[in-house]
């Protein structure tokens, strides 16, 4: 059963893609082109579309199988605040933000590791980045 | 001529320029090894400090920089499956396992010297051919590139395993379907954007290559079971035994493939590393060969650059480009005539990239033991490093939050499509290759009013149409023959 | 500039943001819509540099902020009005060009032009060995026959080099739609397809074909300035050619549409000043730029004219839907 289901997200996708390929808008040149800006999509979408069939039909066999899921949920909430922060807070201090939380989420749990090393990083980044190599960074909504 | 190297060596070796080309080299190494900054992020931030110097001493030292970073490159492509530039993925191929079983030090060691040999025979083929080899770039043009692409998706073959041929064909499509979102490089129409502006000009290399490496290798240490850690300790921080032996015919027969591709403007430098690294694959499974190969290649194409800039003028690369408005704000035009109005910058550029590769090996193998000791550490804090170092790269390029969830998303659908067996190398492959296969496609076909012939009637044209089924037959009769041996294929 | 200096300027810069005041006339701060390493971004890094050699700015930072054509730098910049207050934007050419084409809303309309700097015109090239030796030779044969003469250019189709060529030919009578446009991705891969002989006719700018037009790898047949320009004294434009046709693509500076008056006012002096020095005429030459210097109120005027003539050419010859 769950062989099905990678192939049927694939035949998903190609159906959006060619979805989105028939809908793209063309330029008055390409009347004159035998490959135009839809011809490449089209033919990678029905070619995904039939491997996905195929695939569908005849089920896969997972390679590896006994995942746990929930570290790779809490990872995930952390990239995503991880990047809603920076507009607001700045690169470095979301940067220091995100290893301790994700470190401790992990299991770390020595307290010197979870303070120093983040701080320590995000602080070597913010040297090395803006003020060695010169690369402006905005600092951040909050602050300004 | 030799008058012309005997001045470009007193360049060379004038003891300010010595000094030079070595910071040049440091710098570049140094940022070729941070997330998400390449050689041509490097030779930008780098030329406020040529300013301050000679055109000749400036253009050595950014000429440094440049192959430092791509010499610097590999390091995060090999120890954390981090490819920061499309030229070092096929260097994380077998790098990275090797890596992971408790020989990074190896792995950077045999990468350290590759780049040596294929940066020091390339500058000796600079030297050398670097005027005769100048028509070489003229000489092809969009058909030949049709055909020299095709060629390269076709060694996908390479990475497909038995039973695996299948998926490698969905990886390298959905490769080639990412490569057409954002605008279309032929017509300038939207496509696949959505309507976010955020996609407008596409999806970066960089984002690709570190969601579905890195960030997806992240991921697969946070979801299985840590089994005794996932880098074993480092047994070796030097060369095995039999591996110089072994990789000196694959960097002698790779420099050469690297820096006649690397000549010819575009992807020469990746191009370079996957057909080096798929031509290696089919004679050996030896992974000293697989990472020495495209090292070699990579390094002797970054080179191979400099014909078509230095004699024609010409940048083939963005890095190339850069390094073109380099040359242009110290006052030297380069073109057919650097070489009668600049000799001794024309040489003494050439000349100082010999030196700069022994400077590069002299400053990176002492620090192998140290860079190799950075991956020891446990699994929880190994994860958020890798992980924010993906994650930091990406937003560095383009400071746009929208591409780290992007990045997510891409992780994900990564970690799914590995679980399943789906090898993602040749998504990678498909997606550098896709916009430039679709240009150049196009192009020949309309200069040929809609004819296919075109493809065909030209002697490169027919020469790499025989490659290319040559590529798909020889695992087919490799097959044949293995057959009566009664063994499954290798 | 030493590492000591760039440390301090950086801080300056950080905690300038949060005291913007007094001060702020010695900081310039750039917004460049796009990646390092462009020809845009060298614009602004060498106007930048010539700032601060000039001592009109104590310093100025620079930040890409690339994405979208463009795009997404010009909306950050318009939206976030108060962060970018007292900042500067360089654009170019193609903010035109994509607000008729619809690709982005806003248009310079929502900025505040303070100056144009530097034209780059666009030249008509052919391969030195051609056998078309004046650009009326090449009218005539696409007037009999628009397809015969393949033209290429650096950038997409109905994008910057195509519009020029379009406009050039248009102006002689040929359908200039129907002419053959190969484009390629940047004028150095284009110009390769010159020497190659893919392409007869290359579309492209002054600026990035010099080295070969002194090298004498290809001839010049016509160029889009009002004057003939000094760098190729001997080619004729088109004006004086029988077809009026003036183009360029300039580069130029805008402020924040919440910019102040005497702020406004401060950038202008600062560029007026600027482009009178020995400083940006050296500039200048190094890079091969020929200078526009329209300030203010003539820059506004300067970028309505070419959006009309743009617009009215590309609606009527169908480059937009």
């Amino acid at each position: 059963m769950t062989g099905r289901v990678v192939p049927l997200g694939l035949l998903l996708v190609a159906g959006i893609y060619l979805w989105a390929t028939v809908r793209i808008e063309l330029d008055p040149w390409s009347a004159d082109e035998l490959v135009n800006a839809r011809a490449l999509p089209l033919f990678c979408g029905i070619l995904l579309a039939l491997f996905a069939t195929v695939m569908l039909l005849r089920g896969l066999t997972p390679s590896e199988t006994g995942r746990r899921y929930k570290p790779l949920a809490l990872m995930s909430a952390c990239i995503v605040a991880f990047a809603a922060l920076i507009p607001n807070v700045g690169l470095w201090p979301a940067l220091a933000l995100f290893l301790a939380v994700s470190l401790a989420l992990l299991g770390e749990r020595r307290p010197l590791v979870l303070t120093l090393a983040p701080v320590a990083t995000a602080l070597a980044g913010w040297l090395l980045i803006e003020v060695a190599l010169g690369v402006y960074i905005h600092p951040g909504a909050w602050w300004s | 001529m030799w008058e012309g190297i005997a001045q470009g060596l007193g360049t060379a070796l004038d003891p300010a320029n010595l000094l030079w080309v070595a910071a040049g080299c440091c710098a570049g190494t140094l940022i070729g090894m941070l997330p998400g900054l390449g050689p041509i992020t490097a030779i930008a931030l780098m030329i406020p400090v040529s300013y301050t110097l000679e055109p000749a001493a400036g253009l050595i030292m950014m000429a440094g920089v440049y192959y430092g970073a791509v010499f610097g490159g590999s390091t995060s492509s090999i120890l954390i499956n981090a490819p920061g530039v499309a030229s070092t993925v096929a260097t994380s191929f077998d790098g990275y396992p090797m890596a992971r079983s408790g020989q990074a030090g190896r792995a950077l060691a045999i990468a350290a010297y590759a780049s040596f040999a294929g940066g020091t025979i390339g500058a000796i083929a600079l030297l050398l051919f670097a005027g005769a080899l100048a028509s070489w770039a003229t000489a092809f043009q969009s058909p030949e590139y049709t055909l020299i692409l095709v060629f390269a998706l076709s060694s996908i073959a390479a990475f497909a395993e038995r039973g695996r041929v299948a998926k490698s064909c969905v990886a390298a499509l959905l490769g080639l379907m990412l490569g057409t979102v954002g605008t279309d490089q032929s017509a300038g129409v939207q496509r696949f954007t959505f309507g976010r502006l955020d996609l407008m000009d596409g999806i970066s290399f960089i984002l690709l290559a570190m969601a579905v490496f890195a960030l997806a290798e992240a991921f697969h240490m946070l979801t299985t079971r840590d089994r005794g850690g996932d880098y074993r300790p480092a047994t070796s921080v030097r060369l095995a035994k039999g591996d110089a032996r072994a990789i000196t015919p694959t960097v002698g027969r790779n420099s050469a493939l690297g820096f006649l591709v690397g000549i010819l403007p575009g992807a020469g430098a990746t191009l370079a590393s996957f057909f080096a690294y798929d031509f290696e694959k089919r004679f050996t499974r030896n992974p000293a060969c697989g990472i020495a190969a495209p090292e070699a290649a990579n390094n002797a194409a970054c080179t191979g650059s400099f014909v078509p800039l230095l004699t024609l003028g010409i940048p083939g690369s963005g890095t190339t480009a850069v390094l073109l408005g380099v040359m242009l704000s110290l006052g030297i035009q380069p073109g057919p005539r650097l070489l009668e109005t600049d000799p001794a910058v024309f040489w003494g550029v050439i000349v100082s990239m010999y030196i700069g590769n022994l400077v590069l090996l002299a400053l990176n193998l002492p620090l192998i033991p140290y860079i190799s000791r950075l991956i020891q550490v446990s699994r929880p804090v190994l994860i958020p490093f890798v992980a924010a170092f993906s994650l930091v790269g990406v937003y560095l390029t383009t400071s746009n939050a929208f591409d780290l969830y992007l990045m997510l998303g891409f992780g994900i659908a990564a970690l799914i499509l590995r679980s399943w067996g789906f090898p993602l190398a040749p998504l990678l492959l498909g997606f550098i290759l896709s916009g430039m296969l679709e240009e150049n496609l196009r192009r020949t076909l309309y200069l040929a009013d809609g004819s296919w012939s075109m493809l065909l009637d030209r002697p490169a044209t027919v020469l790499l149409a025989f490659a290319c089924a040559a590529i798909w037959l020889a695992p087919a009769i490799r097959w044949w023959r293995s057959r009566p041996a009664g063994e499954p294929e290798s | 500039m030493n590492i000591r200096s760039r440390t301090a300027s950086v801080l300056l810069a950080i905690l300038g943001c949060a005291i913007s005041g007094a001060a702020a006339a010695e900081r310039v701060h750039v917004v460049i819509p796009v990646a390092a390493g462009g020809g845009l971004d060298g614009t602004a890094r060498a106007a930048g540099r010539a700032l601060t050699e000039t001592e009109l700015a104590e310093t100025v930072s620079f930040e890409n902020i690339a994405g979208a054509g463009g795009g997404r730098g010009l909306s950050m910049f318009v939206e976030n009005a108060a962060r970018f207050r007292e900042a500067l934007m360089v654009n170019s050419t193609p903010l035109i060009l994509r607000h008729l084409q619809k690709l982005y809303p806003l248009s310079f309309r929502d900025l505040t032009p303070i100056v144009g700097l530097v034209a780059d015109y666009g030249i008509f090239v052919v391969r030195s060995e051609s056998t078309e030796s004046d650009w009326s030779g090449v009218v005539e044969r696409l007037q009999a026959d628009p397809r015969g003469v393949v033209v290429g250019g650096g950038s997409a189709r109905g994008s910057l080099d195509h519009i020029v060529a379009a406009l050039a030919l248009d102006a002689a009578g040929v359908d200039a739609r129907r002419v053959r446009y190969l484009p390629y991705d940047g004028g150095g891969k284009a110009m390769l397809a010159l020497l190659g002989k893919e392409i007869e006719l290359l579309s492209t700018g002054l600026g990035e074909t010099l080295p070969f037009i002194r090298a004498g790898e290809v001839r010049v047949l016509a160029i889009t300035s009002p004057e003939r320009v000094a760098a190729i004294e001997h080619v004729q434009t088109l004006t004086e050619l029988g077809y009026p046709v003036v183009f360029a693509n300039w580069r130029g500076m805008f402020a924040s549409p919440a910019v102040d008056d005497d702020v406004r006012e401060r950038h202008i002096q600062r560029f007026r000043t600027l482009t009178a020095s020995q400083t940006w005429r050296q500039t200048l030459e190094q890079y091969g730029w020929e200078p526009l210097h329209l300030f203010g109120e003539d820059f506004t005027r300067y970028l309505e004219q070419q959006e009309a003539l743009l617009g009215e050419t590309m609606t009527r010859l169908g480059f937009t839907q």
